[in-house]
């Protein structure tokens, strides 16, 4: 294992290198990302969607020149598809086409080798030789069982195989996981990882994010997207405007040529932010009446 | 330091944050090998290792001004440095008449200067609040002493007078916005204001007394009964996550809950593929029984938020339920199943039921024991054995005669009776209280003072 050496020197060093990908960083991301490359501990990220959970993994894979693994969570998913799974076809071809009459010992121990070993997303990330960062998205999603199997590789960075012993870690992955909170994770997992909540951004951050993405959209303009959008987001709506929904706005006006937000802009664009009706009808009775 | 960050961890579980053992020794060892001279990074180094949960955020913010408030923990030489140009500063604005310290304020908002604010506001404190050291009061006195004298609407008119004349386009939309805006800055100027005290009376004090008098509860664990606007707000908030992810966790059980009888039918022709041997074993896919719920709502006054709660929470489950219906009542009974099924959200649902269900038969004062008589009149023939039956309320019954026969004849035809509490249960049977009487006639009677009794019940219920 490659240790002792660090990916970062000081939180701010981590600031500057994500916002040379394009991804502005609050000062808690960026502290909380030193921290795991510190403490060697995954970072579970939760929040609102849209908020850029998985951009931020993203991110920082790009900023450290890493490749990214993705694990894409949902109901169902087992070891098969998440660790390892042995090449079935080529074993069964390997033992018949084996016809020099070697014991079952010998081809037992033939075909349980890694020639035959399929390597899913964890058990790639932990053998990978190059600088990898390890995305398992939406973690929620999989079942109270299933999320045991991710223990041993996140705590101890690396994946039992009956048939071959444990396969440890050539390097510690930078791990990410993201969750929508649809359901409490458990206790175990959580006690592994750093958590990391990621909110919607204050107003200067939302302006900054605006600014740097959007060519050509004036200050005094994203001054009042990002106000009009941050008083959307104090109303109970069904799904609150997300940073990608307030890029997208900021695109549109500036696209339409137009360079301030009033009540006639606000209500013909209203659809870009907003996605439900009841929430756009909520919006507009309680910010464009009286 | 790490005595420090035990202590501070101690105060979380006081707090019912689950913090556990390895959880503070990464923020020790996240201290150790981390620099420690930045606050904000100091914070979002314990936020991370100790606090898993977003809705137990408020309480650890709360805790981490109290136990690493800039003035009772040594950061090293350049923030004390800091601190002390704070203070010299701060002598500075001791001669300003209060209206100029007023417009030095609205001077700072108005460029941003996020540090001379600072400055101006803790002298405003000094100034103001007078505080008296060793004395055992909160700080809510204090704050509320300084922001009458700074007195906010004052500064936000000028401010408002001040920006209106910057804004290009005046239309009703823009002042809106800049309204937003200004709320906004003042609500910075109130968390200063608070932010200050609160160093001040910690370094009087010390952090674990401050920390004791801090009422730092959780959402869940705020008493429905006592809670103030603001709290109630706060139980709202967490109640929508909690509920999502109750329906999952049940519906996942469902799913996923043990299989019904052997079907012997298919077993035996799934056999025939094996020449006869059933080594499949097949079995009838369980039927889930669903509840059918009554759910009957106190909504005088004293318990009305607590009715709100438990009817949006019942609501927001209805899919595990086959059947919701709800009453309400105070001393006459109505049905509302059709105004909480028509919209959808529980705020309008319940100001409708306030104005359109009738409630009050002549004094609004709850009458239990009439309520439960009609209710069995009029709607005991719809109660069959699948029928849950929930009762909300304090069982106050004005000393009106309790009429408990008629819970009884309800009870004899429902699956199961229960009834819902939100008063502490050593209260119950003092003053006017009858919950004996028709807790005699319940399965069960629940205290329920806090979303998290509430939930329990609501799973125990499924």
């Amino acid at each position: 294992m490659a240790m002792g050496q660090y990916r970062f020197n000081s939180p701010t060093q981590v600031g500057e290198l994500l916002a040379g990908v394009g991804y502005l960083p609050s000062v808690e991301i960026s502290s909380v990302l030193f921290l795991a490359d510190r403490l060697k501990k995954p970072v579970l990220v939760e929040g609102p969607a849209g908020t850029g959970k998985t951009e931020l993994a993203k991110s920082a894979a790009k900023a450290l020149g890493a490749r990214l693994i993705r694990l894409q969570c949902h109901e169902g998913i087992d070891e098969s598809k998440a660790l390892y799974e042995w090449n079935y076809k080529k074993q069964l071809l390997h033992i018949q086409s084996d016809k020099t009459g070697s014991s079952w010992n010998e081809v037992e121990a033939d075909i349980f080798s890694e020639e035959f070993l399929l390597e899913r997303p964890l058990l790639q990330a932990i053998r990978a030789k190059d600088p990898v960062v390890l995305l398992i998205d939406e973690v929620d999603r999989v079942e109270i069982e299933t999320e045991a199997l991710l223990l041993e590789v996140l705590s101890d960075y690396q994946v039992s195989i009956p048939e071959l012993g444990a396969i440890v870690a050539n390097q510690v992955p930078l791990v990410f996981l993201t969750s929508n909170n649809t359901r409490e994770l458990s206790e175990a997992l959580k006690r592994r990882c750093l958590f990391l909540f990621l909110d919607y951004p204050d107003k200067e951050r939302e302006m900054e994010i605006v600014l740097s993405k959007v060519p050509g959209v004036s200050r005094a303009l994203t001054d009042s997207i990002v106000s009009f959008v941050g008083s959307l987001r104090e109303l109970d709506l069904k799904k609150r405007p997300s940073i990608s929904e307030t890029l997208d706005w900021a695109l549109t006006l500036v696209s339409l040529g137009l360079d301030e937000v009033d009540e006639s802009v606000v209500k013909s664009t209203l659809n870009v932010l907003l996605k439900y009706r009841s929430d756009m009808a909520k919006a507009s009775k309680a910010i464009l009446s009286s | 330091m790490i005595k420090r960050v035990i202590e501070f961890s101690e105060a979380l579980r006081t707090a019912r944050v689950p913090v556990s053992l390895l959880e503070s020794l990464d923020a020790c060892s996240a201290l150790m090998s981390c620099d420690i001279s930045d606050r904000g990074a100091v914070k979002a180094y314990l936020a991370s290792t100790l606090i898993k949960d977003h809705s137990h955020q408020k309480v650890f913010d709360n805790l981490f001004d109290v136990y690493f408030s800039p003035g009772t923990y040594e950061y090293g030489a350049p923030h004390d440095a800091h601190n002390r140009g704070d203070d010299e500063r701060g002598e500075s604005f001791e001669d300003l008449a209060d209206a100029e310290l007023r417009e030095k304020i609205k001077e700072s908002l108005l460029g941003g200067n996020d540090s001379q604010l600072q400055n101006l506001i803790a002298s405003a404190v000094s100034r103001f609040a007078g505080m008296e050291p060793g004395r055992p009061v909160g700080g809510v006195y204090y704050a509320f002493k300084t922001l009458r004298h700074l007195d906010l609407d004052i500064l936000k008119n000028s401010l408002f007078s001040v920006r209106v004349e910057q804004l290009e386009s005046s239309d009703s939309l823009g002042l809106k916005l800049l309204n937003h805006d200004i709320d906004l800055a003042l609500e910075k100027v109130r968390k200063m204001v608070s932010d200050d005290i609160r160093r001040r009376i910690v370094s009087d004090r010390g952090a674990d007394a401050v920390a004791r008098t801090l009422r730092s509860t959780l959402p869940e664990d705020i008493d429905f009964l006592h809670a103030n606007a603001e709290e109630l707000r706060e139980i709202s908030r967490a109640l929508i996550p909690l509920v999502r992810k109750l329906a999952s966790r049940l519906g996942h059980r469902r799913r996923k809950g043990h299989h019904g009888a052997l079907d012997f039918r298919k077993t035996i022709r799934r056999s025939i593929a094996n020449g006869g041997v059933p080594s499949d074993l097949i079995f009838h896919k369980p039927k889930p029984t669903k509840p059918e719920l009554f759910v009957v709502a106190d909504i005088s006054g004293s318990v009305a938020s607590f009715a709100r709660f438990t009817l949006s929470m019942v609501y927001a489950l209805s899919e595990q339920f086959s059947k919701v219906r709800s009453f309400v009542f105070i001393d006459e009974i109505d049905e509302v199943t059709d105004i909480f099924e028509t919209s959808d959200e529980i705020d309008s649902a319940m100001k409708l039921v306030s104005t359109k269900a009738k409630v009050v038969w002549t004094d609004g004062h709850s009458d239990y024991g009439r309520v439960m008589e009609s209710f069995a009149e009029r709607w005991g023939e719809e109660i069959t054995h699948k029928t849950s039956v929930i009762f909300l309320g304090d069982a106050r019954n004005n000393y009106h005669p309790s009429r408990a026969h008629a819970l009884a004849s309800v009870r004899m035809k429902a699956r199961a009776v229960y009834w819902l509490n939100p008063e502490p249960s050593g209260y119950w049977d003092t003053g006017d209280s009858i919950m004996t009487q028709y807790g005699l006639y319940s399965d069960s009677v629940n205290e329920c003072r806090n979303l998290r009794q509430l939930q329990s019940f609501v799973e125990k219920l499924l």
